[in-house]
């Protein structure tokens, strides 16, 4: 295993602290709202990501994220209040739905599995509006957590979303991490080494899954009505423009440029038709202003500054088993 | 590495670890492989040569289970390896090497061989141990901060037998290891296979358009020709068969 590193525990038990105790005293609903919004896409985000480090686009995670949604809806609407449960069951459902469309397509590669994820979603959406027992067209209303629990439901909702960002971290940095960089680099040697490249996919494919899951359920909650239309192939679009505007280096790339793009599509709703040539607009000036992401800026920053002795390293200590 | 003194740690056995029958594959109506019979003996090197288009790279793909036989059986150390699935096939300790990029480009040498020997070990720091002394028997020890995509040629081809001999093969197979390397990389790759033949006891099945090199390091050969069995023996047998010279040079009139 790979040493917790115990400045980045710090940082991040600060951090969620700090954002539970924000959450739980704002007064601004408008701002929570925006906060919730940002953590659910930078966990699409980061699970998009998850699935690039094998070299697969995963656009089929719009389907799973609605699915787990509808989930939700169908479980509150029909008297479950336990919240967490309702979460897991949706989130093992997203598990699931990806488990078999990975196990049948993660035997092709690159824009054929993209193309298979994007008609997937698409289907998917389809069938809802063709599916009265969960509101056809219209979607699902009244998806709400208990009263007692309403006004911790935004912490609540940034908490998972924050966990399972840490969770991509783990996963990543642990020797499975290692085994999908190796298949997204080289997936014949990694199949002469005794280890079923497809099931290194499927298995990365299945995580990303559930955390995408575990999000749909939360937008369901955070939004309190579903429909279809909220679950078309622009939620997988987007999900790779968090990533790519980010950057794919490090997991808080994501993260990063889904608070960067949740907040400038905020921004720029109210410029009518315009909104989406400005959106556009600042996502093909960061791509070209900023190759590597904006996680490269704070990259150059610390290097320019040398904080925390930042330096490019390939090896941290070969001696302590530990790469960097 | 005193060559005779190698030859002199350990004679091939005459027991098979590889029985290949009647292995046929099929691409609509042209026949690749046609009919293949033959064996590997436990602790030889056995060099599996040909003029080209004559089905030495789709064998070894039947071979390490990257392409499935139309016909045929391959039993492999007292096992029944038709139709595995390559990593299946690995496992049973049947490794191989491909022609190109056998290797993780992006990674650095170190990273390489730790994730070669995922199976072998269970915790980073032993993969990493591992990961020296493999790069130390390959002569890789001074590259190992180095991305393998931009080692010279020659080291690339060690880093690719580092990463198959990680797994402990019972077989290695190399699809054309010395392609593209200079007279000292060829004598210095061909003096570590016969170091794991002859010291290790790794069986290995080669590849090669080197014939020099192939009649130097290779205990016996396989000839194929139109994806059939041409001639099988010794170098001196091989290289005075009419057939095999008609093959490589082609028949009088």
């Amino acid at each position: 295993m790979y040493s917790i590193d115990r400045k980045f525990v710090a940082l991040n038990v600060v951090l969620l602290v700090g954002a539970i105790a924000f959450l739980s005293v704002s007064e601004s609903t408008y701002v929570t709202q925006l906060i919730v919004w940002s953590a659910i896409n930078a966990v699409l985000a980061a699970g998009m990501r998850f699935v690039l480090l094998i070299g697969e686009t995963n656009m089929a995670c719009g389907a799973i994220y609605g699915f787990a949604a509808y989930l939700t809806a169908i479980g509150v609407t029909n008297g479950f209040d336990a919240v967490p449960l309702v979460v897991t069951i949706a989130a093992l459902g997203g598990g699931v739905l990806g488990l078999l469309f990975g196990w049948v397509t993660l035997r092709v590669k690159g824009p054929y599995f993209m193309l298979i994820g994007f008609a997937f979603t698409e289907v998917i959406r389809l069938a809802y509006t063709r599916i009265d027992y969960v509101g056809g067209n219209s979607g699902m209303v009244g998806i709400y957590a208990p009263i007692s629990l309403d006004r911790w439901m935004p912490a609540i909702c940034v908490a998972v979303c924050y966990l399972l960002v840490i969770g991509f971290f783990a996963a990543e940095k642990s020797s499975f991490g290692s085994l999908m960089h190796a298949v997204r680099n080289n997936d014949k040697v990694v199949e002469t080494l005794g280890v079923s490249a497809l099931r290194v996919k499927l298995v990365c494919f299945v995580i990303a899954a559930v955390a995408v899951g575990a999000a749909g359920s939360i937008h369901a909650y955070s939004y309190h009505v579903i429909s279809p239309g909220d679950f078309s192939f622009l939620i997988p679009v987007y999900a790779l423009a968090y990533a790519k505007v980010g950057g794919e280096r490090h997991v808080v790339g994501p993260v990063i440029g889904a608070i960067f793009l949740t907040v400038i599509s905020q921004l720029v709703q109210g410029s009518g038709a315009l909104q989406y040539v400005l959106f556009g607009g600042v996502i093909i000036v960061s791509m070209i202003g900023v190759r590597g992401g904006l996680i490269d800026i704070a990259k150059w920053v610390r290097c320019r500054y040398r904080i925390g002795g930042a330096r490019l390293r390939v090896l941290k200590d070969p001696a302590s088993g530990e790469l960097g | 590495m005193n060559q005779q003194k190698l030859h002199l740690s350990r004679a091939p056995s005459t027991r098979p670890l590889l029985q290949v029958n009647g292995l046929t594959r099929r691409y609509g109506g042209l026949v690749a492989v046609s009919n293949l019979d033959f064996e590997i003996r436990s602790g030889e090197i056995l060099g599996l040569i040909g003029p080209n288009g004559a089905g030495k790279t789709t064998t070894f793909n039947l071979l390490s289970g990257h392409v499935k036989p139309s016909g045929g059986t391959l039993m492999f150390d007292g096992a029944n390896i038709t139709g595995l699935a390559p990593h299946e096939v690995s496992r049973r300790g049947l490794v191989r090497t491909f022609q190109h990029d056998s290797f993780f480009r992006d990674m650095t040498v170190l990273e390489n061989l730790v994730i070669a020997g995922h199976r072998r070990w269970r915790t980073r720091r032993a993969r990493v141990d591992g990961a020296h002394k493999i790069a130390a028997r390959v002569g890789l020890e001074n590259h190992l901060e180095m991305i393998a995509g931009s080692l010279p040629h020659g080291l690339q081809r060690l880093l690719s037998v580092g990463i198959a001999i990680s797994t402990m093969p019972k077989l290695l197979g190399l699809d054309e290891p010395l392609t593209g390397l200079h007279t000292v990389e060829v004598a210095n790759v061909l003096d570590l296979f016969r170091t794991l033949c002859r010291e290790d006891g790794t069986t290995i099945l080669i590849v090669d358009h080197n014939m020099k090199a192939m009649m130097g390091v290779c205990d016996r050969f396989i000839v194929l020709q139109y994806g059939k069995l041409l001639a099988q023996g010794t170098a001196d047998e091989v290289r005075n068969n009419p057939d095999v010279i008609g093959a490589y040079l082609g028949k009088a009139q």
